[in-house]
């Protein structure tokens, strides 16, 4: 157990562990894949601590490393751009809403631009509990809800 | 496995250690596998279908972390692999095989819950 806290807190480097429970938010933070682990592992701090049940703390960091992925890939075609990240918790539903942003073009759809690699949009489907994808003015946005289960 | 271990770190976040006897390869992969990591991963599967095993192992029950890019490299893989080496997998928890279950490639190449299962099939 305290190997894995370590482990924990060293992936976490770099990135300041918020110990509220309100939210994360990170912007405009380099869209480099380098910087991926972190965020994930920030998010999966803060998705333990609202209360998600294991597994889906497992599948909101795949599901949210993906979609910061297909920034990294494909949102920005001169190679350098930021990313949104902001998770946060929606007391009314019960639930998570994380969010990942862009503003860049994705310039090919992700899904169908290779076959053999294209397989984040689906798993962000698969793994979130609800996942929408839109074309803001701006960029491109990925929403993605998890329930927290009921206390007791 | 007789054979002594090859083993290296790539990079900080993923390792490789390497065993072989005569007809089987295995590749053990701790740590985490995902955009930084995969070409590294790719790199090193590359090689080792050069020597031409007959089962190649893939056993991935020891990492932390399994994203797209690796399910990537799982695939080509498989498809290097061809008619000449026998891929395999070993994949026990929800980190590895759910993702491989979810994107329907265990119906792609046999997924088996330990290294040793993988071998002896």
């Amino acid at each position: 157990m305290d190997t894995d806290r370590a482990d924990q807190t060293r992936s976490c480097e770099g990135e300041p562990l918020d110990t509220s429970t309100t939210g994360v938010e990170h912007r405009a933070v380099p869209a480099s894949a380098d910087r991926l682990p972190a965020l994930r592992c920030v998010l999966a701090d803060w998705a333990t601590r609202v209360g998600l049940s294991a597994d889906s703390v497992e599948a909101l960091g795949l599901a949210s490393y993906e979609a910061m992925a297909n920034v990294v890939e494909h949102a920005y075609t001169d190679g350098e751009g930021e990313l949104d990240l902001t998770a946060v918790l929606l007391p009314a539903e019960n639930r998570v809403r994380v969010t990942v942003s862009d503003r860049g073009a994705w310039t090919t759809p992700p899904a169908q631009s290779d076959v053999r690699k294209g397989r984040g949009l689906p798993l962000i489907h698969h793994l979130a509990e609800e996942a929408e994808v839109i074309a803001v003015a701006d960029g491109t946005m990925v929403r993605m809800w998890w329930s927290i289960p009921a206390a007791g | 496995m007789s054979a002594s271990a090859h083993s290296h770190e790539s990079g900080e976040s993923m390792s490789v250690a390497i065993e072989r006897d005569e007809r089987t390869l295995v590749v053990k992969v701790s740590g985490e596998i995902d955009l930084v990591t995969s070409p590294q991963l790719e790199q090193e599967l590359t090689r080792v279908l050069e020597e031409r095993p007959e089962v190649l192992v893939l056993d991935i029950t020891r990492v932390t972390f399994l994203s797209s890019a690796g399910l990537a490299v799982l695939v080509s893989t498989n498809q290097h692999a061809g008619e000449r080496t026998r891929f395999r997998v070993a994949a026990d928890d929800a980190v590895t095989l759910r993702p491989i279950q979810l994107m329907g490639l265990d119906s792609e190449f046999p997924v088996y819950p330990s290294m040793k299962e993988a071998v002896a099939a």
